[in-house]
């Protein structure tokens, strides 16, 4: 079976044709029509078919309840403090204060005697 | 070549379009060569090439440690050609009729001489057949050829060897005289 066997020339007297190009873009197409596609891709590409009354009924519905809560929302007060509610009240009447003339600050952590 | 190849189907299952069109190209002209030499018709060696492709990407069948992707991929061609052999029971007669042509004497005679080295092959059993064009003409290893056949290597040669012999007697009138000038020069 070597290079020079007359029998091996002979036989590659018959050529075979190249494949068309027709071949290649089949076979890619084939290939995508078979791979998956990537979340991305699926994510891009997703569908919803509503029919158009369903949708014309669900933007009326949505812009009525827009309308009827803008309507009914009452102008806002201040709600009053309710002095039952409060159970302690700190006073601070600075009145007639006055500081000690030469008096000396002292500060005194809390908790520590002297 | 053939741990690339692997990772080249392993990369084209999981997504990566370059990955299948690098090993694609790779192999689409010989598996084209071996589908339209079994079938003798251009349009069915096309229509089995890319019906390999697709089976290729849907059964996951291959095992690298059984053999290479070379010749998973010629084993399948070799079954899907066959098949569509059986089902149309069809003779080569569009590889045989549509190439004689006129033209100069030389054109004319290899075109004789390779339409009866066709003829010769295709006469030959079919077992015999795949055999020996894995091996003249695609070059594959008996290793290979066994894979894609589906049976032991002694078997090939014994196949090999017989189709050989057949041929020599067959094509020995054209052995005996030289091809058309020019063509093998």
């Amino acid at each position: 079976m070597n290079e020079k066997d007359p029998l091996r020339s002979v036989l590659h007297e018959w050529e075979a044709p190249a494949p068309s190009a027709s071949l290649d873009t089949r076979v890619r197409a084939a290939y995508r029509a078979w791979r998956r596609p990537t979340f991305w891709e699926r994510l891009w590409s997703f569908r919803v078919s509503i029919p158009v009354p369903v949708l014309a009924a669900a933007v009326l519905l949505i812009a009525a309840g827009l309308w009827l809560e803008r309507r009914s929302v009452p102008p806002q007060r201040p709600a009053p403090v309710a002095p039952a509610a409060i159970g302690y009240m700190t006073r601070l009447e600075t009145s007639g204060f006055q500081p000690l003339p030469d008096g000396e600050i002292r500060i005194i952590r809390s908790g520590v005697k002297k | 070549m053939a741990e690339d190849d692997s990772r080249l189907l392993t990369e084209a299952r999981r997504g990566d379009e370059s990955s299948f069109l690098s090993l694609y190209q790779r192999h689409r002209t010989p598996l084209f060569r071996f589908a339209w030499r079994l079938t003798g018709s251009t349009a069915i060696a096309e229509d089995v090439v890319q019906e390999c492709w697709v089976l290729i990407l849907q059964q996951d069948r291959f095992r690298a440690d059984c053999g290479s992707v070379r010749g998973y991929l010629f084993g399948i061609v070799r079954n899907l050609a066959f098949q569509r052999l059986r089902i149309s029971d069809r003779e080569s007669d569009e590889r045989l009729d549509g190439e004689t042509d006129s033209g100069p004497f030389e054109e004319v005679l290899a075109a004789e001489r390779s339409q009866a080295v066709a003829r010769a092959v295709a006469a030959l059993p079919p077992l015999q057949r795949e055999a020996l064009i894995l091996f003249e003409y695609e070059e594959l290893s008996l290793e290979e050829i066994a894979q894609a056949t589906a049976v032991d290597i002694g078997a090939v040669k014994a196949r090999l060897h017989r189709a050989r012999e057949t041929l020599r007697r067959r094509l020995a009138p054209l052995m005996a005289t030289r091809p058309a000038q020019g063509r093998w020069s």
